[in-house]
């Protein structure tokens, strides 16, 4: 009986906690130079990791919500959980700068501060597109 | 008793067994020298017209060019990893490189009011008929550098804008937009990649150096001259000439545009005038007051 109720309060915890609701969806690739993944889905938020160019990203989906705040996808990249702007996503691996220049690249020898920076620049931008109507 | 019995049974079975091996090793031995003397060495010149005829050496012809082929795909390959960016994608990466080693100076990693600029300013290019231009706006918090632009890839812009100059002069959406189109038209002249190229550059951008060394003083060398023109030197009053009267054929069109670049031009001219901080601006951009003047439409003597 003891065990019979301890299964069934993990059941339901299981059920409720908003954290085993979390499923992978699929993979997508980091698509700009660098970038961050975000505590909390705001592109001023504080960052939990720096990734490049080409880094597989986990989008998790949660009831088959996908979608938070402005644009932003939960996402999983090896330890940290956390969220990133899906207009730096993409579905194939993209292109990236540093594998079509690798040698001019690491001349530069960029330091990991130019890498953070160069991640929250992309944050910081106002991007915008004139079209035709 | 047992042991006998046993003994019995595998007696015969050991001595037939002895038997049948010698008489196998005999055979084989005589097989062996019999064929000894029948294999002889192959002489190739001898059966060259029979090769020709298995197409082998037409398959090692084949086998020749693909390994060749492999060779030199892989030396194309170890080539290519000493590409240097070439126009397409030089801009936008060495602007965005200065941006990153200027970040303390140009202090943009703050959180920035929304002024719904990417609305404003898109609405603002298409009524001006300028279609299919990507832009990424920096705001600064810094009156260093009032309002810029960047060259990036092709059509794609970066302006870096100064909030403390937008609040100082209560700049509207429209008087932003204006600014920000002054500064379009200032780089699509190609003002400023004429300035930062320096000599060599030509030759480095969508360039290889393969089996040489990279002049890494060169990219410093340009990131200076980005320094020289945003901080210092700015625009001569040919360009500041050519881009005013640009801007006044544009906007006429509109009274309410060119009223608001004139009205935004007086602004800047007594801001410039009476505050300390901004009176660097004329030397960046010379001068509101001479712009002023050449948008005045010419007083006509009546005889």
């Amino acid at each position: 009986m003891k065990n019979l109720s301890l299964l069934l309060s993990l059941f339901f915890l299981g059920i409720y906690s908003p954290y085993a609701a979390d499923k992978v969806s699929r993979v997508v690739y980091f698509k700009k130079l660098f970038g961050h993944i975000h505590k909390n889905p705001s592109r001023y938020s504080q960052s939990l990791s720096t990734i490049g160019c080409g880094h597989p990203i986990k989008v998790l989906v949660n009831k088959g919500r996908e979608e938070y705040g402005k644009g932003f996808y939960k996402v999983k990249v090896g330890p940290y959980e956390g969220y990133i702007s899906k207009l730096y996503l993409n579905d194939k691996k993209p292109n990236c700068f540093q594998d079509k220049y690798p040698r001019f690249f690491d001349n530069l020898e960029l330091s990991l501060t130019d890498m953070y920076y160069w991640g929250k620049l992309y944050d910081q931008y106002v991007y915008g597109r004139s079209t035709i109507q | 008793m047992m042991i006998k019995k046993t003994l019995l049974f595998t007696l015969p079975f050991f001595v037939l067994l002895c038997f049948f091996d010698k008489a196998i090793a005999a055979n084989s031995k005589s097989e062996d020298d019999g064929l000894a003397p029948m294999v002889a060495p192959i002489e190739f010149d001898k059966i060259q017209n029979v090769l020709k005829k298995d197409r082998l050496g037409a398959e090692v012809k084949k086998k020749k060019a693909v390994i060749k082929k492999e060779k030199k795909l892989k030396q194309q390959k170890k080539v290519e990893k000493f590409n240097i960016p070439g126009q397409g994608d030089f801009w936008s990466f060495f602007s965005e490189y200065w941006l990153v080693k200027n970040v303390t100076i140009l202090k943009w990693d703050f959180q920035k009011p929304d002024y719904a600029l990417e609305k404003s300013f898109k609405e603002f290019l298409e009524k001006m008929g300028v279609l299919e231009v990507r832009y990424k706006i920096l705001l600064v918090n810094t009156p260093d550098v009032t309002h810029f632009a960047l060259p990036s890839d092709d059509n794609e812009f970066i302006f870096l804008l100064s909030v403390p100059f937008i609040r100082t002069l209560d700049l509207s959406k429209l008087e932003i937009s204006i600014l920000l189109f002054e500064d379009y038209l200032r780089v699509k002249s190609n003002f400023f990649k004429d300035y930062v190229s320096i000599s060599g550059v030509d030759s480095l951008v969508g360039g290889n150096f393969h089996g040489k060394t990279f002049d890494v003083k060169l990219l410093e060398k340009m990131a200076e001259r980005y320094d020289q023109i945003i901080f210092d030197k700015g625009f001569s009053f040919q360009q500041q000439f050519k881009v005013t009267t640009k801007m006044n054929a544009m906007l006429k069109g509109d009274p309410k545009w060119w009223n608001g670049y004139f009205l935004l031009l007086g602004k800047i001219d007594n801001l410039v005038k009476s505050n300390i901080l901004y009176q660097k601006y004329l030397k960046i951009y010379p001068s509101p007051e001479l712009q002023l003047s050449w948008l005045r439409p010419e007083k006509k003597k009546v005889l």
